[in-house]
Parts: structure tokens; sequence; C-alpha cells
């Protein structure tokens, strides 16, 4: 699932960000996980099951949403 | 009783109001943006929905520059506080509560440089001037109120956030007592911050405060703690909302607040204006014709006014007069109304006011109830 999920570091930001995807017509889902590096902990990812996460990406960074690496 | 004591908390609330707090305090009861199980997604996806409907009414940015706080008054502290530093010059009127007076003053004994701006009432050039002429080099922020909360004056903030952007200066609001009344729409006005509290005007319950963002301009925080967000992290996180929202969130009062807001929409906010600006005029008509009584203002109009009024009773002290009211079962505020610097730009800080405030549950048969008490009242 990692490969095509894309972490944000909020909630809300997982919230909007999904809903901007929908709107772009691309399904995804909300899920909330922890960083095992253990530097960021609680965080929410987006999961794109078409696997677009470039197209995903940039409808979240292009809304000014932080997308953590 | 005839409450008319709607500027200090609206009273009572909208039907659903308890019920949506109650189910919300059994289904879900848990904390937000914390737990992955059932009920804590349920709390999140409330105060989230919540989000973007106050996003929407006032035409916001984006849901995440909703910032929810534990009053109108902590809102406003997160502006002053978060934009304000040693130097800088903050611009005020004479017409502010003490949420924003007090705060100011403190900042002040931190080298912060604050003028006053004097408000005419029904006079919005004379005003835009007066707030004009304090503009410095150094002016960081212009803040105040959109409406006076003891005599209902508004001031022109479309003109103030216009003279604000062009010169660079951030522009924020109190606005506690005009939202959910008066129009607010930052689509279509210049505005930085808008603070206000739930429980007024937007029909929802105490112990719960909105600030919107509407710029990039980065807040200093006020206060630091636990978002549920990155908590791997020693340093608060930088985006919003999170960065001005630590500690856990009132669910219910979150909830309650999104039935208060699609109680206005089912109403309509033009409609609720108009029916307490009628209510006050009627009022005000009343008033001005009984000679033992003193009133402040012009006759209240939707452009120059929000829906409330402050007078006196010739010859007998404001909080008497409430008494006196209170003991026939009428609710009015009386005394200075947290509001000091607005009673001395009036000239009522000895004797303070009685202020009445309908909301859209006063009924004419209420107001005239009331009018024919303080008629006897002398």
């Amino acid at each position: 699932m990692n490969k095509s999920a894309i972490k944000v570091g909020s909630y809300t930001l997982a919230m909007r960000g999904c809903e901007l995807i929908r709107q772009r017509g691309m399904a995804c889902e909300l899920h909330k996980c922890s960083d095992r590096s253990g530097t960021y902990g609680c965080m929410y990812t987006i999961y794109v099951p078409s696997g677009d996460l470039w197209r995903a990406e940039s409808i979240l960074r292009n809304a000014g949403i932080m997308v953590l690496p | 009783m005839i409450y008319l004591d709607n500027a200090a908390t609206t009273w009572p609330k909208p039907r659903e109001t308890a019920q949506v707090v109650a189910d919300t305090i059994l289904r879900r009861g848990a904390n937000p943006g914390r737990g992955n199980y059932p009920m804590a997604q349920r709390a999140t996806d409330t105060v989230y929905q919540c989000r973007r409907h106050v996003c929407e009414f006032f035409g916001g940015k984006s849901p995440e520059y909703v910032i929810f706080t534990p009053s109108c008054t902590f809102a406003i502290n997160a502006v002053l506080k978060g934009v304000l530093s040693p130097g800088d010059h903050v611009i005020i009127s004479d017409m502010e509560h003490n949420a924003v007076t007090r705060p100011v003053m403190r900042l002040a004994k931190r080298g912060v440089q604050f003028s006053v701006a004097k408000v005419h009432e029904c006079d919005p050039e004379a005003t835009l001037a007066s707030f004009r002429r304090q503009l410095r080099p150094n002016t960081k922020l212009i803040f105040c109120t959109h409406a006076s909360n003891v005599f209902g004056v508004k001031l022109p903030i479309a003109e103030i956030g216009e003279m604000a952007a062009r010169n660079h200066v951030l522009f924020g609001l109190d606005c506690a007592q005009s939202a959910g009344t008066a129009p607010l729409d930052l689509r279509s006005m210049h505005a930085d911050f808008l603070c206000m509290p739930a429980h007024k005007g937007l029909y929802g319950t105490m112990g719960l405060g909105l600030l919107i963002v509407n710029t990039n301009t980065p807040l200093q925080t006020v206060v630091e703690g636990g978002t549920g967000s990155l908590s791997g992290l020693n340093t608060q996180p930088d985006f919003l909302p999170d960065r001005l929202e630590s500690g856990t969130l009132n669910v219910p009062g979150i909830a309650a607040l999104d039935v208060g807001l699609s109680f206005i929409e089912k109403l309509g906010r033009e409609t609720i204006e108009a029916h307490e600006m009628a209510l006050m005029q009627t009022a005000y008509d009343a008033i001005a014709a009984m000679s033992h009584c003193t009133l402040y203002t012009a006759r209240p109009a939707s452009e120059s006014h929000v829906p409330l009024l402050s007078f006196n009773v010739k010859g007998i002290p404001s909080d008497e007069v409430a008494e006196r009211l209170g003991g026939q079962d009428i609710a009015v505020r009386a005394g200075l109304h947290c509001a000091g610097e607005a009673h001395r730009a009036m000239g009522t800080e000895k004797m303070g006011t009685v202020r009445i405030c309908p909301s859209a549950f006063t009924s004419t048969d209420e107001m005239a109830q009331f009018l024919e008490v303080l008629e006897t009242i002398q």
C-alpha cells in the first residue's frame, strides 16, 4: 500500500486532499498511520488505488498541502 | 421569560442543538484526530464537516484555514499576539471590547505601539479618515470590531480593509456581534483574520470560538501542544489548522455550531437580520418617545448598525433598571458590557447602559411587552 500512498501531516489536510483528488475523478482512501522511522510520528496517508501518485501529489501541492517525504 | 440578552449569548438555541450535543457525547465521544477506531473517526469527521461548513459560510480560502478556538477572545489574542512583535504598531478603534483592548495594553508593555481611531457613527468616510490618520511606517496590523457590542455601531470594514491592503497592513476583525447577522463574505471583502464566537449569532454553544485565516502570513503561536499530528516532532506543526489548534477540541460544541449554521441557512441570514432590525427600530421609536429614557445612537439601520440598542432610564442606574426588568422576567444586560473604552467614547462610562438585543426567536409581541414594562420604570 505504501507505494501507492501519499503522506500528509494531519487529518484536515488528508480530508482536504482526498476531496480535491476525488473532485478530479480519482479514487482515494484515507488512513491514519505512524511514521516507522520515528521522525514524524502520527500522520495520515492518502491511498490512491490507481497508483497515479504523481498526479495526486501535484493536486495536493497545487492546493498548498504539504506532502511528507 | 422575554430574553433580550442575545448580544451576550443567543437563547434559546435551535431545537436540534441539545439533541446533537447529546448525540455527539453518546456516539461521537472519542478524541478527534487521534484514534483510528470507528467512534474516533466519527468525532474527527464531525470536526471536518463543520470546518468545511464554516469555510463555505464565510467564503474562506479552504477548510484548513478555519481554526477552532475556546472562544472569540482566544481567537483575537491569537491574532494580536501572533502578529505583533516589539516595535510593531497596531491600530484599534475606540469602540473595542476588552477582548481587544486588554491584549493590546499588555502588548504595549512589551514594546508594541498602538493608536486608537475614533469611530464616527453613520459617517464611514470620517471613520476611515480616523484610521488613515493613524497609519505609520511600522503599522503591521489594523484590528477592530465589526460592530460595537454596546451601541451596535458598524465600522466601515470594506473601506478599512481596502486601505489596509493598499498599505500592506494586515487587517483583523472582531465579529462577535455581527457573525450570523451581518453580511460577512471573504470572497467580496478584504480581511486577513475573522474572529467570532460560536454561541452568539451563529447559534452554537459556549466554549467555542472561530479564527478564520485569510492570509498566508504565518502567525506565531500563543499555545503549543498536542495536535494529533507529527507527534514525533518536538516543535509545533507549521501547517494550519494544527499550528493554531493544540489540545482536544470541543467536539460537542463543534457539532452544535454545524447545526447553528444550518439553522441560519434555512431561515436566511438576510431574513434574520431584517427581522431583528425591524424589532430594534420598533424599540428605538418607542424608547425615543419615552421622555424618561435616553438613547445614544441614531435610529438603527442595517447599513450602519447591527440589531442591538443601548439606553438608560434617567435618574436610575442601569443595573437597577436591569434588575427591575429581571423582576418582570425580562432579561437584559446592564453596566459596561466589558467595553469600557466604548462607553468612554460615548460618555456613558459612569452609569453604563441597558442593552437589548433580539434574536431570530424574539417575537414582536415580546418586544411590545418589554416596551410596556419599560414605560412603567421611572
